[in-house]
């Protein structure tokens, strides 16, 4: 079985509301696992409590109630030192605009305490910040911050990847280099990564699983594998007896992936054929076809039958 | 921590607003050079006593150095980075107090190092004894510190003689400065980050 990099159980965060006493809770019983190797789309909408996790995860601050647990520690002694192997990239980078790029990431190396004075070309490099190692970061665009960001994130061959948003302000040349970098991160060197982002087309070439939060809950966690299972194309077919319908697709293909959705409503799923057998056969059977189309359900489908609590 | 110090340290040598604040500090230098040519009387010995007594200034180079050395760090957010370092909030937050107040040593030297310097070589020492670290000695600075400082403070206030305002000035600070150092690592123990 593979080891557990971090997993949340029972965490609570609670804020208060401006100028209130109200409390509301940004995480609220929430409950998440990540195993070693994974790249772990984290997606839901804004305030969510996706960054609230994060910043947990960093310990930039402290949840109200339930515990964390990073490499298999969960006391508060030991995660101070277990979060020395994650590298972070939460909402926009942590710089010191007044120093170059390269001083950026000396202090950096410094406080990790890294002897390799090379490995600050080596992150310039993989990031493509190579020319402007000299240049101050105060005169760096929003996408060679986030560059340098996620160099920051990389320094000191960190095994946990932890990035908020991370394509934000990158030109879309930059968005194929940046996931073809944490691609090969995570096969090559096997680090893994949670990685949040409202670009659902990107993570679905990225991620290995899901994890769907939803007013600081975690609605499901899922594999890419399940997941596509899942968002397959299917067959949406209206009727107007739907159990009599089912009972002659089912007689005929036994092989069909049915769900009855509601009291018209069927989905054949992973339906590849012509569905012209589909009409003739339910129609001969004095079943009334009303529509018939073929869907495809992608992450944003699913993203938001999950989110909203319904079906496909 | 030997880690966190050397990046704080070279966090200090890289920041233009210490460069800056040296700079301010250095041109004391202009100050004592008037007073030469003005007919000031003192001696070196005089201005390194003063110089040191002035309160204000190195109270006002204080805050300036504390808002762009420590508060920068807070509107950077890179703060949270160090968190990443595997230490704890303690450890961060001691080893930037501690390069915090060496910098403001330096700070401190290179004003009262200027200005005695300028007026010695343009006057001369004045008291040669002033070099020499004797019981007294020592002691007659210490109250000499006092008496221009914490009694300006509280309007020349002496408690049963000038050898016990010395130790209550002495102890009072010491206890200032232990609380203060206190509550602020408790604070940012608890403080949320953004």
């Amino acid at each position: 079985m593979t080891e557990t990099i971090f997993s949340a159980e029972n965490l609570t965060k609670q804020y208060r509301k401006a100028h209130t006493f109200n409390k509301f809770n940004a995480l609220d019983n929430f409950q998440m696992e990540i195993h070693r190797g994974d790249i772990y789309g984290f997606v839901g909408e804004n305030g969510a409590g996706k960054t609230t996790l994060m910043r947990i995860l960093s310990g930039r601050i402290r949840q109200t109630s339930g515990v964390i647990e990073i490499f298999g520690n969960s006391d508060e002694r030991n995660l101070c030192i277990q979060r020395g192997r994650i590298g972070a990239l939460i909402e926009t980078p942590a710089l010191y605009p007044g120093m170059t790029a390269r001083g950026n990431l000396e202090v950096l190396r410094l406080q990790r305490g890294n002897t390799e004075r090379y490995c600050i070309a080596d992150v310039l490099k993989t990031v493509g910040l190579e020319n402007s190692e000299s240049k101050k970061v105060k005169d760096f665009s929003l996408g060679m911050k986030q560059r340098l960001g996620l160099a920051m994130a990389l320094l000191g061959s960190q095994e946990f990847l932890v990035l908020d948003e991370p394509v934000n302000g990158l030109d879309p040349e930059g968005i194929v280099e940046f996931r073809e970098i944490l691609k090969r991160l995570n096969q090559e060197q096997g680090i893994t990564i949670l990685i949040s982002s409202h670009l659902l087309g990107e993570l679905n070439q990225l991620a290995t699983c899901y994890g769907f939060i939803h007013a600081g809950k975690m609605v499901e966690q899922i594999t890419a594998e399940k997941l596509r299972e899942k968002c397959m194309t299917y067959l949406n077919i209206r009727v107007d007896d739907v159990q009599k319908a089912t009972a002659i697709l089912k007689k005929t293909f036994p092989e069909f992936n049915l769900e009855i959705i509601s009291e018209h409503k069927i989905h054949i799923y992973g339906f590849s054929g012509d569905t012209g057998i589909i009409i003739k056969l339910l129609v001969t059977g004095d079943v009334n076809v009303k529509e018939m189309t073929v869907c495809s359900a992608g992450l944003e489908n699913y993203y938001m039958s999950v989110i909203k609590g319904g079906k496909l | 921590m030997r880690n966190l110090m050397k990046a704080e340290l070279f966090k200090l040598k890289k920041s233009s607003g210490f460069k800056a604040l040296c700079i301010c500090n250095m041109a004391s230098i202009l100050s004592s050079v008037l007073l030469l040519i003005a007919g000031a009387e003192g001696t070196g010995y005089n201005a390194l006593i003063v110089s040191l007594t002035y309160i204000l200034h190195h109270a006002v180079i204080g805050y300036l150095f504390a808002a762009v050395f420590l508060c920068g760090e807070f509107s950077n957010r890179t703060l949270g980075m160090s968190l990443l370092c595997g230490y704890s909030r303690r450890k961060v937050f001691l080893s930037k107090i501690l390069v915090f107040l060496f910098g403001l040593l330096l700070l401190f030297l290179i004003y009262t190092g200027i200005t005695s310097i300028v007026m010695s070589i343009g006057v001369g020492i004045g008291v040669t004894y002033a070099l020499l670290w004797t019981e007294a000695n020592i002691k007659e600075g210490l109250l000499s510190f006092v008496k221009y400082t914490y009694s300006y403070q509280i309007g020349q206030l002496q408690f049963w003689g000038e050898g016990f305002s010395l130790w209550i000035f002495m102890v009072v600070t010491l206890l200032t400065s232990v609380i203060a150092l206190v509550t602020s690592i408790l604070m940012f123990e608890k403080m949320e980050l953004k």
